[in-house]
């Protein structure tokens, strides 16, 4: 147990450190869903009166377009210079390796999430008092379900010709219960601090993390370990 | 080593009476089955709808089946049958989209409502060509049918969860027609339901069975043709 968590350490700690090196994925990520956040403004009027009732799907479309783009550079960072071929050979388990690239792309995701929160509450003009502890929860259970799909996907995808394009391709429409779960949820905190309008969500959020966990933790070894 | 095909006495016969099954089936649907009060000749639409829904069930019940046993035990039938059930299942739930709308135009005054039924048959057609993208743009076959295998597990798990996602949020779609107390389904109706499922089962296994011998000949052709070149392709 120790030393599959000294594995696991010492893969995110690489991830984070290429990254601390490079700053190219958060940077792109970040920016990415701000431009989102401009294109949506036009597609939806989003004047301070309704913003409330846009704001919830523009979020998660946002977080949903920056986590597929992400996860496909977290991934291609392993294959560049056969990375991917070390850790393989390396007595490290997939499983192992599944768990430390959930949590290094779920990492990314939240950090991105920090500098994107504050400027999308700023640009639509949202109420300060919805950032409390039922929204920190489904934020955290909605990425997690993104980092969950996206990390095994993002594998599959690396090996296609189409690359890049294939893992929105695959991961969104698996994805759906989460987006929806994610948006309601949200819309709930932002109508009322009432618990039984947003527990629900968060439990299908939960239901779905733990089963699609289960199921990629069992399955990566068959995408990577050949 | 080439292959010869076996000569299989009993296949003729068996597209035969899928064929004949599926113009009874037809028969039923058109002339047998009582005109429906509201809906008029309409409501027949509903004995192609329905069976085509159950089919792309089926077969990607099978491709799930096939390729959780081809994960486990490596066997190139395993993949060939999961592939070939999942290009059938893709014809039968496009046709589901294509039946349903025309059904829904007249009847709900819209194409397409966004209602759970209406959007887990979108989401599973989307999950099944993305299956089928893999498949075909993988660099390697083989890994292709490993990757695919597993999306394939990943993504019948998740339909069952899109539907009951979808219907706590909102719902459209007439529920179970048979099963309800009041009233439910007159008797001819059911039977003509009862005769297309049947025979659309029966399409369904003839069609498993020429595609998967296909996909086999296929399978064998580039096996052969990569072994006389010394293993490269």
């Amino acid at each position: 147990m120790r030393a599959i968590i000294q594995q696991m350490a010492a893969l995110i700690g690489k991830d984070l450190r290429i990254e601390s090196r490079g700053k190219d994925l958060l940077l792109t990520m970040t920016m990415f869903s701000l431009t989102l956040i401009v294109v949506f403004n036009f597609t939806f009027d989003a004047e301070s009166a309704q913003a409330y009732l846009v704001a919830p799907g523009i979020l998660w479309a946002a977080i949903a377009f920056a986590s597929s783009t992400g996860m496909n550079r977290t991934f291609n960072r392993e294959q560049e210079e056969s990375c991917i071929q070390g850790l393989i050979l390396s007595p490290i388990d997939p499983g192992t390796l599944y768990c430390a690239k959930f949590v290094s792309n779920l990492i990314f995701l939240l950090l991105c999430e920090t500098i994107f929160l504050p400027v999308f509450w700023v640009l639509f003009d949202l109420p300060w008092r919805v950032l409390q502890p039922p929204f920190w929860l489904l934020l955290f259970f909605g990425s997690a379900g993104f980092a969950v799909v996206g990390t095994i996907f993002s594998a599959i995808a690396a090996e296609s010709r189409a690359k890049e394009l294939m893992l929105p391709i695959l991961m969104l429409p698996i994805l759906v219960p989460v987006i929806l779960a994610a948006i309601n949820g949200t819309q709930a905190i932002f109508e009322s601090g009432n618990p039984t309008n947003w527990q629900p969500w968060i439990r299908l959020l939960v239901g779905f993390d733990v089963i699609f966990f289960v199921l990629a933790f069992l399955l990566y070894p068959f995408v990577v370990g050949e | 080593m080439p292959h010869k095909p076996n000569k299989r006495f009993w296949l003729l016969p068996a597209i035969a009476a899928s064929a004949v099954l599926m113009a009874f089936a037809g028969w039923m649907a058109l002339i047998f089955a009582p005109t429906e009060q509201s809906m008029g000749d309409l409501q027949r639409i509903f004995y192609f709808h329905v069976p085509s829904a159950w089919i792309s069930f089926l077969a990607f019940f099978i491709v799930c089946m096939a390729s959780i046993a081809y994960l486990v035990n490596r066997n190139p039938k395993w993949d060939l049958l999961a592939a070939s059930s999942a290009e059938i299942g893709v014809l039968f739930i496009t046709l589901v989209l294509i039946t349903g709308p025309l059904w829904a135009k007249p009847r709900w005054n819209t194409y397409w409502t966004w209602d759970a039924r209406l959007t887990t048959s979108l989401i599973l057609w989307m999950i099944y060509i993305g299956y089928l993208f893999i498949r075909s743009f993988t660099k390697m076959q083989a890994r292709g049918s490993t990757l695919a295998a597993v999306y394939g597990i990943i993504g019948f798990v998740d339909v069952p969860i899109v539907y009951f996602s979808i219907r706590w949020w909102r719902n459209l779609h007439p529920g179970a027609v048979i099963a309800s107390s009041s009233g439910g389904l007159a008797t001819e109706m059911l039977i003509a339901l009862l005769a297309a499922l049947l025979a659309f089962t029966s399409l369904y296994a003839v069609l498993l069975y020429l595609w998967y011998q296909y996909l086999h000949l296929e399978h064998q052709l580039y096996a052969w043709k990569s072994n006389r070149s010394g293993g490269f392709e």
